[in-house]
């Protein structure tokens, strides 16, 4: 079942576009955006969220527009987790955790708490009193105290030591949400989403099921992306293409970076289904032929 | 190129870091891992004496320099011009209101390279590190992340470094970025025998640059080795704890 779809959406600042006609459903199992800082994903995210309004295009909550839907049922439905900075400095642990509580809900906080695998004491303690990984903790549990169907993660674990991430990851994947995971890390994905959508300037180039994209990646970013990341014992990261070339603005925005470009992508490509995914790229079929 | 035997940190009487013994040589990478607060990045610092209000003991050459003997004037000397610090942040370190190109100058003339030189030396190191000339007009805050950390690196390459110390050089960094930036150290090794110690805390990164590798855990070595070794077969739990996160 899709409980938040995006349908042709345009988003952007100052009237300026940065998010161009994104079609996006976030569905069970987990739903990942991928991609480089600036490629637009937590704008789309905020979009999600009802913080930014579309330029144009739709939000779908279930079978009604965001702007119409009911705001009290949407912001029980979908709660944001941000990086832990978001914590206020000066409010008690149990404070923040309570925010979205009545007052006659607040005694859930202990057991919030131990949801997330932390001590109710902490309840007393300031977030500069806690580690990175306890805090992030506050902050998915401050997220699960009303109730959510969905969370939307925005990096949720990028300043972590590897193991707190380990352990961060875990814990949302024990959880009974849904989740939108926006993440630069392609591993990360592939632990917590089913489908993915990896984003290049502000379009979906490449969207389809977490494991397909990882493993044979039909657009030449995907690809990039995904030889970038360092393997345990693995070959040195290949740097595909320059990324300083900015995204062209005409035809293909990935054109200047990319390897394989060729006359046809002066013509901007449209998303077309290929070998069980959407994909943008007149070379999808050169790229999965490697 | 870097020698260090029985170092340690302490703060009052917290010992932060002992290091027994840690060897860099020509054209070698050696990565420190391990988690925040583990010791490595203090390891580093202490290593061109820039722990401030520590007490360091122990034995460290660098370069040549017997570093924790040496008279300030000596370290200032090699810093910079014979061993650059990289950091995870390099906009933070250059002035925001100087030109990159003028802050390179600068630096070049500050270790005695002559005028007539400069020009080309500062073009040679741009090219080094794939960056285009013309981002020598900008300012430190017009340039992305990866184009900074190769500057930062273009900056030690013109002063003549030797051996660069790099903190997490790469973690703020999108992957692709990364790559580049670690294609360039590799080259760097590789082509003009640069020895490179390495902090950080990806280990699916240190497996892919190190030679070897040390396992820092509260302030203390807990394995060192071949990286290929340490990484495939660990013997310490902690590098196997390390190692079983990795997503």
């Amino acid at each position: 079942m899709t409980m938040l779809r995006a349908e042709g959406v345009t988003l952007g600042y100052g009237g300026t576009p940065v998010v161009h006609d994104v079609t996006l459903d976030i569905t069970e199992g987990g739903v990942g955006l991928i991609g480089e800082s600036g490629s637009g994903k937590t704008t789309l995210a905020r979009a999600f969220l009802g913080l930014l309004t579309p330029m144009s295009g739709n939000i779908w909550y279930g079978d009604q527009t965001l702007k119409k839907a009911d705001q009290r049922r949407f912001r029980k439905d979908v709660q944001p987790v941000f990086q832990a900075e978001a914590l206020d400095p000066r409010m008690r642990i149990g404070g923040s955790v309570a925010e979205g509580l009545s007052r006659g809900e607040r005694h859930r906080v202990p057991e919030l708490l131990r949801q997330v695998g932390l001590a109710p004491e902490l309840a007393e303690r300031r977030p500069h009193q806690l580690s990175g990984g306890q805090r992030q903790r506050v902050v998915i549990a401050r997220a699960l105290a009303v109730g959510p169907r969905l969370l939307i993660l925005d990096e949720p674990t990028s300043a972590l030591d590897v193991t707190v991430q380990a352990r961060i990851l875990d814990l949302l994947a024990s959880l009974d949400t849904e989740r939108l995971l926006i993440t630069h890390n392609l591993a990360v994905v592939g632990r917590l989403c089913r489908t993915s959508h990896v984003l290049f300037a502000g379009r979906v180039v490449e969207a389809g099921p977490t494991a397909e994209l990882l493993d044979r990646p039909a657009h030449p970013y995907t690809l990039a992306l995904r030889d970038a990341v360092p393997k345990l014992g693995g070959p040195p990261p290949v740097a595909r293409g320059r990324t300083e070339a900015r995204p062209a603005e005409t035809g293909c925005p990935f054109r200047l970076r990319c390897p394989l470009a060729a006359a046809a992508c002066e013509r901007a490509p449209a998303l077309r289904e290929v070998a069980g995914r959407q994909v943008a790229c007149h070379r999808a079929e050169d790229v999965l032929g490697g | 190129m870097i020698e260090v035997r029985d170092l340690q940190v302490r703060y009052g009487e917290r010992t932060v870091a002992r290091v027994p013994e840690l060897d860099v040589r020509e054209g070698e990478c050696v990565a420190i891992v391990g988690e925040s607060g583990s010791g490595k990045s203090t390891t580093l610092l202490s290593l061109l004496g820039l722990t401030e209000g520590a007490h360091v003991s122990g034995h460290v050459r660098v370069c040549g320099v017997d570093v924790l003997q040496a008279a300030p004037r000596r370290l200032r000397e090699i810093r910079g011009a014979r061993v650059a610090l990289v950091m995870q942040s390099p906009q933070a370190a250059l002035s925001p209101a100087t030109r990159l190109g003028t802050l390179m100058r600068r630096a070049l003339k500050l270790h005695g390279v002559g005028g007539g030189r400069i020009e080309q030396v500062m073009r040679d190191a741009m090219e080094t590190v794939m960056l285009e000339h013309r981002i020598l007009r900008r300012y430190p805050h017009e340039i992305s992340g990866g184009q900074a950390q190769r500057f930062a690196i273009a900056l030690a390459i013109a002063l003549g470094a030797e051996v660069i110390l790099a903190d997490e050089p790469t973690s703020a960094l999108d992957v692709t970025v990364q790559a580049e930036v670690v294609g360039v150290l590799r080259r760097l090794r590789e082509e003009r025998g640069l020895a490179l110690l390495l902090v950080s805390h990806d280990l699916a990164l240190v497996s892919t640059i190190a030679d070897r590798v040390l396992v820092m855990k509260d302030g203390e070595v807990v394995e060192a080795g071949e990286a290929a070794v340490v990484l495939a077969e660990p013997s310490h739990p902690y590098t196997r704890e390390l190692l079983e996160a990795l997503p």
